[in-house]
């Protein structure tokens, strides 16, 4: 994976993926996606992903019911009636994971070459803001109809990445 | 070419049709591997299964062997 030789041995990378892995198994998908990405880089420790979600106008807690949601009135727009879904876990249970090394659909190879392409711009490390910031940057599929979903603006979330890269550029 | 009548409805804004095929390849894809899953739990054969999904023993067994 193109990811993997960027940012070989980050133990964030390896914490967003194990994440993204856990959300994956637990919203019914066998790959990991870009909204998969965006639920784990919301998870990281340190928050900078999660404030900037919350300065971008979402509700960090609220993310993985509008994923749900989006696949939910995608397949009602069809008439077709989904089952309900038992709540995921809280904590989220890495455990429970198959092993999806590798395992990326397109739309999350996506969000990690891009979030790659932004960290090298910025020379940061904050691999959840650049996850987020590529997410954000998603035109459509589950991720971005999840964000407008939420509520988030066009260039919102950019915007706030950039402003909590500049308080932590402060910080440091 | 005149197309056969769609068994669901086509939604007016392509987002919401694009979105649709989504959503109903990912519920098609989870039937799936419960399915395999359960067939295989039935004492079906790899071969079996692979000749009522219409693809190869190779193909089936691939996408479903560590999982089920």
């Amino acid at each position: 994976m193109l990811f993997e030789n960027l940012w070989k041995g980050h133990r964030a990378i390896r914490e967003i993926v194990e994440r993204a892995e856990a959300y994956s198994h637990q919203l019914g998908d066998d790959k990991i996606h870009a909204e998969h990405l965006l639920l784990a880089a919301l998870d990281l420790p340190g928050g900078a992903a999660r404030r900037a979600f919350e300065r971008a106008g979402a509700d960090p807690a609220a993310a993985a019911d509008a994923v749900r949601w989006t696949h939910a009135t995608a397949l009602r727009k069809v008439g077709v009636e989904p089952v309900p879904e038992a709540a995921l876990t809280d904590p989220l249970d890495i455990s429970s994971t198959r092993t999806l090394r590798g395992q990326f659909g397109e739309s999350g190879k996506q969000v990690f070459t891009l979030a790659a392409a932004k960290a090298k711009l910025t020379r940061t490390r904050a691999v959840d803001l650049h996850i987020l910031d590529a997410v954000g940057d998603l035109r459509e599929g589950t991720a971005a109809r999840a964000l407008r979903e939420l509520g988030v603006a066009p260039g919102a979330i950019h915007a706030a990445v950039l402003d909590e890269l500049a308080a932590l550029d402060r910080a440091a | 070419m005149a197309e056969r009548t769609l068994a669901l409805p086509l939604p007016d804004d392509p987002s919401d049709a694009l979105a649709a095929v989504v959503a109903l390849r990912r519920e098609a894809d989870r039937l799936e591997r419960a399915a395999v899953a359960h067939a295989v739990e039935q004492g079906w054969s790899w071969a079996r299964v692979a000749e009522a999904l219409g693809v190869t023993r190779q193909a089936v067994h691939k996408r479903h062997a560590k999982k089920a």
